[in-house]
């Protein structure tokens, strides 16, 4: 395997006043606060994350030099990109996206030694090396048993797993893959990105992956990148790009917000409608906070000011001992025992809007 | 369906190619006996009337059908993998018609009336048809890979047809001011013969095909990787534009000079590499191109065969036969949708 050199910061990777885009197309050139100046450093699995067209797979295919930059220079191990020649470049990066064909009558095995291009001669026969090379990257994404199936027999998340394993295949100090998560189930997904985290580590590369997961990016990640909507570009270990406001401006939508502490998106608080909530039941607090944030209620304290103009719910044991809910609308006197889920949620669901809610 | 090992398919194509070959040179309007084939072909005292018909005109049939087959074959399968269309071949992306349009924009500004010469035997000096052909094609095949940078697959097919039809438009604007006679011949060049090619252009023909086709052959393993997509090509350190030029330009080479001797054909380029795909349900050009050569010749003699029309004293016109053979071909592949489908980008 290639040893990485790095450059006097040590970064794999650096950009210099980078400006991405497409040159012809003004409203495909992303205009970003500041020219981008990054570095990848080894050991890194360094996730972009972004809302949908903020740049994330441009700023990729740009680092791969796959695409000229609009501005600015990018360098890879100290070297211009745009002045190595390909062969070169392609022992030096390696890329992966989504948007593959897969060749009829072609197995795994044979997918994922495509890899081995740029290490073979004219004939392309794979030598002992190589062919570890190959067992090595399908065994680091569980793939192995993939080996001698056909491509068109593999499901889309299988033949994900053997794009990444093509991509590592290859062997190369700084990896770049759009969204290597994509199409793989829940489990697989959080599998894969440790497996790749400890893949950077293992290699001392640069590994860089565009990605939507935010949660597992978060988890999993050495490094984020933030590409905001609004042009704002953030870099930072995971804690402390989750310390800034930035994650919740980047992703802000109309709709929604991203919650930091619970690394997921929820309604941004002036679209709930405020309901007071007292009263907790061991066993039936969570699956009542769960509803009443999925029917879009936000809980309000008792003690808050505004709270005698809402409606309310509260616990109540019932004379036999089971738990109650009483729900009592805003402006109704009469409060309404409610003994199943069920009821308390059409019950919720018909509740006059209250004058607050917007 | 079990995949044949490619071996069985390769001695089942040669030999079926072989047969051809001896069918076609005893068969005819005089019919040679295989046993004195040997005799002619080797001793000074055979009948030197099955002599002159053996090696003057079956021979020099025969092998240009082959070669014609050989290298539309390939250059179908090197269209189809590089614009990753199963559609794709020679005269489709407009080469065969730029070919045309050189020939007859030379025969022009030559001042040479090649058109009412002596009808399809060679009448105009070989250079100058090859060189016309050549340029002509090669103009054609600029414009569309100069286009092929910036736009998809699919556009680049309809860039490649309308450079066709612009080509042919000019043509037919040149031919239509000439005299019937002419135009007769030249449309009886569009309709495609072998009977033309003598042993003194053999030569040329044989080895711009076999170069053209060892120089694509030589390259399978680039084909193998652009067939992924030219960005993929690119990420495992292919110089994608430089491949795209050197494959297109053997590709243009081939099929011009076979367009200046033998007329366009059509039919040839995109059916067998399809039915060379079937036969070895591979994907690797290694066995793809040589198979498609094979299968191209195969079809391309048995064509020709056909076109002699032994039972009778008549040629029929080569494309048409070629079509006829051809389109019910290309028509039941389309109905094995699979092979369809998997090649055309997703």
């Amino acid at each position: 395997m290639m040893q990485p050199k790095s450059t006097d910061s040590g970064a794999l990777l650096a950009t210099l006043h980078l400006e991405i885009g497409y040159d012809k197309d003004p409203s495909r050139t992303w205009h970003f606060d500041t020219p981008l100046s990054l570095e990848a450093h080894p050991n890194r699995l360094i996730a972009i994350v972004g809302p949908n067209g903020a740049g994330k797979s441009t700023l990729l295919r740009t680092l791969a030099g796959l695409q000229q930059p609009v501005a600015g220079q990018v360098s890879l191990l100290g070297q211009n990109i745009h002045q190595l020649a390909p062969p070169d470049l392609a022992r030096l990066r390696s890329y992966s996206s989504t948007h593959l064909n897969r060749p009829q009558w072609m197995s795994g095995r044979e997918w994922v030694a495509l890899g081995r291009f740029p290490y073979t001669g004219w004939l392309g026969a794979l030598d002992a090396r190589d062919d570890e090379a190959v067992d090595r990257a399908l065994h680091a994404v569980n793939a192995s048993y993939l080996s001698d199936r056909r491509l068109t027999a593999c499901s889309d998340g299988e033949f994900q797993r053997l794009i990444v394993a093509r991509c590592l295949c290859q062997d190369t100090p700084v990896v770049f893959m759009d969204e290597p998560l994509a199409h793989l189930d829940p489990p697989h997904k959080a599998e894969m990105i440790s497996r790749l985290r400890e893949q950077a580590h293992k290699s001392s590369g640069s590994i860089l992956i565009s990605i939507h997961d935010i949660d597992l990016a978060f988890r999993h990640a050495d490094e984020i990148w933030v590409l905001g909507s609004d042009g704002s570009f953030t870099q930072g270990m995971p804690e402390a790009v989750l310390e800034s406001p930035v994650l919740a401006r980047a992703f802000r939508t109309s709709q929604v917000t991203f919650n930091s502490r619970t690394l997921t998106f929820e309604a941004n608080p002036e679209q709930l409608q405020p309901l007071v909530f007292a009263g907790t039941h061991a066993s039936r607090h969570i699956p009542t906070v769960h509803l009443l944030t999925r029917l879009g209620f936000r809980p309000v304290s008792p003690s808050d000011p505004s709270a005698t103009d809402l409606p309310s719910l509260t616990f109540q044991p019932h004379p036999d001992g089971t738990p109650e809910w009483v729900l009592k609308p805003a402006n109704s006197p009469t409060p309404e025992a409610i003994s199943s889920i069920e009821a308390l949620a059409a019950k919720l669901q018909r509740l006059p809007t209250s004058g607050n809610a917007s | 369906m079990k995949r044949i090992q490619p071996i069985s398919v390769f001695i089942a194509l040669l030999s079926a190619l072989g047969l051809c070959l001896l069918v076609d040179l005893t068969l005819g309007s005089v019919r040679i006996p295989v046993r004195q084939i040997p005799s002619i072909l080797f001793s000074a005292d055979a009948d030197p009337t099955l002599r002159f018909i053996l090696l003057e005109v079956r021979l020099p049939y025969a092998l240009t059908a082959i070669l014609v087959g050989m290298g539309l074959g390939l250059g179908g399968m090197v269209m189809q993998t590089l614009l990753r269309n199963p559609l794709a071949e020679p005269f489709i992306l407009g080469i065969s018609s730029g070919a045309s349009l050189g020939v007859v924009i030379m025969s022009l500004g030559l001042g040479v009336q090649w058109l009412s010469a002596t009808g399809l035997s060679s009448p105009m000096p070989a250079f100058s048809m090859v060189t016309g052909a050549f340029l002509g094609s090669s103009l054609l095949m600029a414009l569309v890979i100069g286009f092929s940078r910036r736009m998809d697959s699919v556009m680049l097919l309809i860039v490649g047809l309308m450079a066709g039809y612009f080509s042919y438009g000019v043509v037919s604007m040149l031919v239509f001011f000439r005299s019937p006679e002419e135009l007769r011949t030249y449309h009886l060049w569009t309709l495609g013969s072998f009977s033309g090619v003598t042993w003194r252009d053999l030569p040329i023909i044989a080895s711009v095909t076999l170069g053209g086709c060892a120089l694509i052959t030589l390259r399978f393993r680039m084909l193998d990787i652009l067939h992924m997509g030219d960005s993929f090509a690119h990420t495992v350190g292919v110089s994608v534009a430089r491949e795209r030029w050197i494959l297109l330009l053997g590709v243009s080479l081939i099929a011009s000079t076979l367009t200046a001797y033998c007329g366009p054909i059509a039919f040839l380029g995109i059916a067998a590499p399809h039915i060379a795909r079937l036969l070895l349900r591979s994907h690797s050009h290694a066995l793809l191109l040589p198979a498609s050569m094979i299968t191209g010749a195969l079809l391309s003699l048995i064509a020709a065969f056909i076109a002699k029309a032994p039972w009778s004293p008549h040629t029929l016109p080569y494309n048409a036969v070629a079509a006829l053979i051809g389109a019910p071909v290309v028509i039941s592949l389309l109905f094995n949708r699979t092979s369809l489908r998997r090649l055309s980008q997703e």
